[in-house]
């Protein structure tokens, strides 16, 4: 054999044996065992890019801004945070594969995050089998417990129900004599189960609602002339939507362009972000919820922490934070209250990550939201909603809420163990 | 009744939208035998550019206030889609697909394709990945009462812009001399050569042509939408769709095609809202089964 | 080491073939458990990737190969949440490829008798069909939400969580050689010189009188096993599934790989594949908003200057032998793109 032919041979072995080298160059130790670690690496997920972007931004900014504070006090149990942030955009496999390169390849202790609900469906089997904390931040899906019980997940926001529920709620009481519904809500999980659980709910409340329409547009496609048609061409008394984020901004400009608002009366679960990103453009008499009580609803100066959080935020990103970066600040302070207690109960030894999980079994601390009670992985908060008014305030930047209603946690949520669907089917009522 | 006419308006409106993205990308196969994959890519130029400079120069968003009269916005659109299809229409064609135009027809696919992904990424780095909404040249329309619904006006305009570049693509093929070298390259390009036509220039010319309808399509069509980096990779499949439904190299054929699937389309929203999409690659599949070059195409000329 | 011209398809000397296998099986559990995920999926896509290359080889580029990766991986998928009593990645595998090669063996009668871009645009047709219905059939398919595929044994074995991964690697290794070895007998079979005949000039070969259409359609039908086995073993191992599978996005990357690995071999897809998976994870990495462009200037190289692929290029530096007298051009052994 020629030597000039060994050449590639003994090239492809050396870059083969270059790529298996750098890839097994060790990581930073991840705080599995008792020794206290060099530092805690934590992921926080969220949309980076794409129509979400303000959204999952928001979020990752108050992420930031926090570890940055949590690491100026010391860190968490004396150890210094390293957070990276990972850009949640992409198809469900696609979400999958970097988690797994997340826990695999980066080897993070914990994973922040996941807004929409079809990657947490998807994610959480795969953290399960891969035993790595993942904590939920904003997905809503009320499937996540339901259909599977995972050790390694958490979910520090509350669930869907809690937002569709006190839709139905709010309509029954605001437009007593309401006879038609419409439904226009993104074709995913979210979009599915917010409609499902605000269907049955009104149901409930209005045993004879009619449903005029119910329109499937694809998840996050953000033009919607076609289905604006159908609902104006049907006329419903109420229109509900879980359109969030920048495609909710799209239809909102869209629909107030044909003049959908003053025609029925739109409830928009997820509407509080768009306060903020349309500010003085957001339409009158459109019905809204920020998926639970944040900001200014209500009385948000009563709050010390809130105070502070509103006010680092603003004069760090120069805008108020949304309910992202809300949801974001309830994960983060709950992990460090976990590993806060599950250090207390190891006497100041480190924790192994199921000894956080058990911490996490029965948790209360405080947020800028108040307090949060998160009891076997899941938590439960009141439903606050609202209609839009006219009145511009300048010192928020964006126009008041009118007519607000508050929704006590355990009149919107089901009691623990109960499946959703049955719960509101049999008991749910508004007394 | 009124159901028809909805799905009827509905429909036009996606056919002005499929027509403008389709009647470039259908011209330029017919001149330079290449199917353009980067078509989507000066699309998605078109809107971005025209995105960007309407927020720059009227930061006021829906309110119009800015150093210009809102008016003039539309009229940014149309310079914003003349400079990138004038632009970066010939630089993509003289340094890369010019290289490989005689290779067949797949190579030069392919190598659009890489063009593509390269420009792809290229959007993303100079916009960032956030949405642009620059709705303000569709909110300035308002809307108007048809069949018992509010439509919005500016869809319509969209119609006009659509017809305006379709027509005036039909008079430089058919009513310059610039036009009747066009269509000498496209029934021989070898003779037209010999009788001392200059082919390349031609082909750099009607690539130009077809990217400026590509970079109207975008501009005009981003005041509806969110322009977002994925809008050029949803857009060149239903191009493809389109021009083979209706014929590659045939303009009319694009023209009609587009209203056959945007009626389709409208349809199948109104009546069976699960197949919207099924539909039009169900037509562009039949019509490749039954008449491979489309309605408006020609017949094949086997060579041995 | 001579090119082999009379025997089909060039495969490097059978030791290094041999040692390469014996790595790959050896490494595996020292390896970072990334690695071997990496690999894994590089292979699985490896098998669709060699599927559109045995139809490159008859000059027909299938562009809806993601029609077939899909069929594969919802087969598997569909069949576990109607509620497929066993969990087994044997069974779910087999599933995928029957599926897809019945789908094969239906989509190939209308598309063994089309060429060129029309071959192109209604393969791609049909994967978009495929991709509209997944997508919008959400009581079926769960919609963009994708499903959720979890196996917890393989030919009946259960490796138990921890070597799970590990497991699933042997057993898409295992696939693959075989899978590998099958489409190397098809190319040194009469049906594969067949082909490399169609490339050049089908009319002679009908002159010949050789079936030209049976011949394609035969290939067809391997391709579309391979694009579904492809599909089943990548369910498995990312364990979740989505309509996007079927987009043209998609099966424009496996045409990508199928001409960055070159076609000068059956293992050229696989080291095409192995080189994108890594590339594309590391430049992710680097910076997720440019590796689009990265690998998009890599397809540009390859086409205007190396159309024969890596594996050319291996080739070209294994064939350079003192005192060869033949043109540059002869060597230059893949296929060349001009008629």
């Amino acid at each position: 054999m020629q030597r000039a032919a060994q050449l590639p041979r003994v090239l492809s072995l050396v870059v083969g044996l270059a790529l298996v080298w750098t890839a097994c160059a060790p990581g930073a130790p991840s705080s599995g065992g008792a020794q206290k670690p060099a530092e805690i690496k934590i992921a926080m997920v969220d949309f980076m890019s794409g129509g979400a972007a303000k959204f999952g931004t928001g979020a990752l900014n108050a992420g930031k801004m926090l570890f940055d504070q949590i690491n100026e006090q010391g860190g968490i149990g004396g150890v210094k945070v390293s957070y990276q942030m990972v850009d949640e955009n992409g198809t469900v496999d696609q979400v999958v594969t970097n988690f797994r390169r997340l826990v695999l390849d980066e080897k993070v202790d914990a994973v922040i995050g996941y807004t929409s609900s079809a990657n947490c469906l998807a994610v959480a089997p795969v953290a399960e089998e891969l035993k790595k904390l993942t904590v939920i931040h904003i997905c809503g899906t009320y499937r996540l417990f339901e259909e599977g019980s995972y050790k390694y997940v958490i979910r520090t926001s509350s669930q869907g129900v809690t937002d569709s529920v006190g839709a139905a709620a709010y309509v029954a009481r605001m437009k007593p004599d309401l006879k038609t519904v419409a439904g226009i809500n993104d074709d995913y999980a979210w979009g599915r189960d917010s409609w499902d659980m605000f269907i049955h709910a009104l149901r409930r409340l209005k045993p004879d609602v009619q449903v005029r329409e119910e329109l499937w547009p694809k998840a996050f496609v953000g033009e919607y002339s076609a289905e604006i048609s159908k609902l104006q061409a049907a006329r419903p008394d109420v229109i509900h939507t879980s359109l969030w984020g920048g495609h909710m901004d799209s239809f909102i400009k869209q629909a107030q362009a044909r003049g959908l608002f003053g025609e029925s009366l739109v409830i928009m679960t997820t509407g509080e972000t768009a306060l903020l990103t349309l500010s003085r453009d957001v339409p009158q008499g459109v019905a809204m919820s920020g998926r639970g009580q944040y900001l200014y609803i209500p009385e948000p100066e009563k709050n010390e922490m809130n105070r502070r959080f509103i006010a680092d935020y603003s004069s760090q990103f120069n805008e108020i934070p949304v309910y992202p970066a809300y949801r974001m600040a309830q994960s983060i302070l709950g992990l460090k209250a976990a590993y806060e207690k599950a250090i207390q109960a190891k006497n100041g030894g480190w924790p192994t990550q199921e000894e956080v999980i058990a911490a996490w079994d029965d948790l209360t601390y405080e947020t800028p939201t108040g307090t949060i009670r998160t009891r076997s992985h899941d938590s439960q908060q009141q439903a606050v909603y609202g209609i839009t008014s006219g009145n511009y305030d300048p010192k928020w930047g964006f126009p008041l809420l009118d007519r607000i209603q508050v929704f006590p946690a355990d009149k919107v949520n089901p009691p623990l163990g109960t499946k959703t669907i049955q719960w509101i089917d049999s008991s749910f009522t508004l007394q | 009744m009124e159901q028809l006419a909805i799905v009827g308006l509905d429909g036009l409106v996606f056919a002005s939208y499929l027509f403008l993205v389709s009647a470039g990308l259908t011209f330029i196969y017919g001149v330079m035998r290449i199917l353009n994959v980067a078509h989507g890519s000066l699309y998605g130029l078109g809107a971005y550019l025209g995105a960007w400079l309407v927020l720059r120069l009227w930061p006021g968003g829906t309110s119009g206030q800015g150093p210009l009269n809102p008016a003039l916005s539309y009229v940014v659109l149309l310079l914003a889609a003349l400079l990138v299809g004038l632009t970066v229409g010939p630089f993509l064609e003289r340094v890369f697909i010019r290289r490989v135009a005689d290779r067949g027809e797949v190579i030069p696919l392919i190598l659009t394709f890489a063009l593509f992904l390269i420009l792809d990424d290229v959007m993303k780095l100079i916009w960032g990945v956030n949405p642009l909404l620059a709705d303000l040249p569709y909110s300035m329309l308002g809307s108007v009462s048809l069949a018992g619904v509010n439509y919005p006006r500016y869809p319509f305009l969209l119609t006009g812009v659509a017809a305006l570049a379709g027509g005036l693509l039909w008079l430089i093929v058919n009513r310059t001399r610039f036009g009747k070298l066009v269509i000498s390259v496209i029934a021989d390009r070898e003779v037209s050569s010999a009788l001392g036509i200059n082919v390349p220039r031609i082909y750099t010319f009607a690539f130009a042509l077809g990217a400026v309808m590509a970079a109207l399509g975008g501009a005009f069509i981003a005041p509806m939408i969110s322009v977002v980096p994925g809008i050029s990779i949803e857009v060149i499949i239903l191009a493809f769709a389109v021009t083979t439904i209706g014929g590659l190299g045939s303009v009319g054929g694009a023209a009609i095609g587009a209203l056959l699937v945007g009626v389709l389309r409208a349809a199948a929203v109104h009546y069976a809202p699960e197949f919207d999409l099924f539909v039009i690659y169900a037509l562009m599949t039949l019509i490749l089964l039954v008449k491979p070059r489309g309605l408006f195409g020609g017949v094949e000329v086997r060579r041995i | 080491m001579k090119l082999l011209y009379g025997r089909g398809w060039l495969l490097p000397g059978r030791g290094w073939l041999l040692v390469g296998l014996f790595l790959l099986i050896a490494v595996a559990p020292f390896i970072p458990g990334w690695l071997v995920f990496l690999l894994t999926i590089a292979f699985a896509k490896g098998l669709v990737v060699l599927g559109v290359v045995l139809l490159l080889r008859g000059d027909l580029v299938s562009f809806g190969h993601g029609l077939y990766y899909a069929a594969g991986a919802y087969a598997a998928g569909l069949a576990l949440r109607a509620g497929l009593p066993v969990r087994d990645a044997a069974v779910l595998v087999l599933l995928g490829v029957v599926v897809s090669t019945a789908l094969a063996a239906i989509v190939g009668l209308f598309l063994a008798r089309y060429r060129g871009i029309f071959f192109g645009m209604l393969s791609v047709a049909f994967s978009m069909i495929l991709y509209s219905l997944l997508l919008k059939l959400y009581w079926l398919t769960g919609g963009t939400d994708g499903l959720s595929v979890r196996v917890s044994s393989i030919f009946g074995l259960q490796p138990g969580a921890e070597y799970l991964r590990l497991a699933q690697y042997y057993f898409v290794l295992a696939l693959t050689v075989g899978a590998v070895y099958v489409a190397y007998r098809l190319t040194a079979s009469p049906l594969g010189y067949l082909m490399r005949a169609i490339y050049d000039n089908e009319i002679r070969v009908e002159y010949m009188g050789a079936s030209v259409r049976r011949a394609i359609y035969r290939t067809y039908l391997l391709s579309g096993a391979l694009g579904g086995l492809g599909g089943a073993l990548t369910a498995i191992t990312v364990g979740h599934i989505a309509p996007d599978l079927a987009y043209w996005t998609v099966s424009g990357e496996f045409v990508f790989v199928a001409l960055l690995g070159g076609t000068g071999s059956v293992l050229a897809p696989l080291l095409g594949s192995v080189v994108f998976e890594f590339v594309r994870n590391y430049a992710f990495k680097l910076s997720p908003y440019t590796w689009q462009l990265l690998l998009g200037s890599v397809l540009l190289v390859v086409i205007l200057f190396a159309p024969g692929g890596l594996w050319s290029i291996f080739e070209r530096l294994a064939r350079r032998e003192p005192g060869e007298t033949a043109p540059r051009k002869e060597r230059r052994w893949a296929l060349s793109w001009r008629r």
